[in-house]
């Protein structure tokens, strides 16, 4: 692929991830349980691993991250979103690699998973507390849940766009 | 159907019913003699036993960067009332009477958790004749 193209495709899903973040960022959420949302802008790292490599997902993911905070957030989120988006992202690939690309709603519900575990693991070393492990069951149901529909979401795209499937040979 | 979506689902749903039963547990947990103690940055602000309160009323906690948190005490409960971060999901966690769920407000740093209030009378900080 040529360093031009690269570029392109890159800073495309990195406005499409970010476009979600931001979207998302306006929905409420009902629930009085900070770090529960229904991370939408996963479909497109989990479209990147799939179809482009674990390298490109990343570069994708930090971007958005980074833009989102700017855009979206306050800079507090930054370190719940990075740590969680890195340990989703590396969970995700792994799961990726064992089921060979099948039962993708399964890799998206592991990658929720980790990234809530990513974020009770940065909330234990900011606010220096036991306490929010009791966050952790409340975050993994919610994860489990929003988990599976954004996997099943990323299926659906990946069939209706054949064309992602061949993302790696542009 | 394949196995291993089968041993998906499988994995899916014992995930879903640990974490719902924890949840459970961690709702449904209830005890008396309460203290609530009151973290800024990890630091112990306020410790309130909340079995003593008689009259509702509130303590502000100010930030370093303007921050501002309305503690609210009624009996036996605590709550912030007021917050000026952007999400409010302190407010919104409402008044919590049991040790399990903390009020946590993380723009702001604060942190209320109720603990077991420990006997005044045999204080746990100094070493006794025992540790010797």
């Amino acid at each position: 692929m040529n360093k031009i193209r690269q570029l392109t495709l890159l800073s495309m899903f990195t406005t499409i991830a970010l476009t979600i973040f931001v979207l998302e960022s306006a929905i409420p959420i009902p629930i009085p349980i900070p770090g529960i949302k229904l991370g939408l802008a996963n479909i497109v790292t989990l479209i990147l691993i799939l179809y482009w490599g674990f390298k490109e997902a990343l570069i994708v993911l930090v971007m958005r991250i980074i833009l989102g905070s700017i855009f979206a957030g306050q800079m507090m989120t930054f370190f719940y979103s990075l740590v969680g988006g890195i340990f989703c992202l590396i969970a995700m690939y792994l799961t990726n690699r064992i089921l060979k690309q099948k039962t993708i709603w399964f890799t998206s519900i592991i990658g929720a998973i980790c990234h809530n575990i990513g974020q009770i693991l940065v909330a234990l070393a900011i606010l220096q507390s036991a306490y929010v492990l009791y966050y952790l069951p409340f975050l993994l149901v919610s994860g489990i849940l929003t988990g599976f529909f954004t996997g099943l979401g990323a299926g659906f795209l990946s069939k209706r766009f054949p064309a992602l499937k061949k993302l790696y040979t542009l | 159907m394949n196995k291993i979506t089968k041993i998906c689902i499988l994995i899916t749903f014992s995930l879903l019913f640990i974490s719902l039963s924890l949840c459970i547990m961690i709702l449904f947990n209830a005890s008396d003699d309460l203290t609530a103690k009151i973290y800024q940055n990890g630091e112990l602000l306020y410790s309130i036993n909340l079995d003593e309160i008689d009259e509702p009323y509130e303590i502000v906690i100010t930030g370093e960067q303007g921050e501002s948190n309305t503690i609210s005490l009624r009996p036996g409960e605590i709550g912030i009332t007021h917050a000026n971060c952007p999400d409010k999901l302190c407010v919104n966690a409402g008044y919590i009477h049991n040790k399990l769920l903390p009020i946590t407000c993380l723009p702001n740093h604060i942190i209320i958790q109720i603990e077991q209030s420990t006997n005044v009378n045999d204080s746990g900080d100094e070493v006794d004749g025992l540790a010797y």
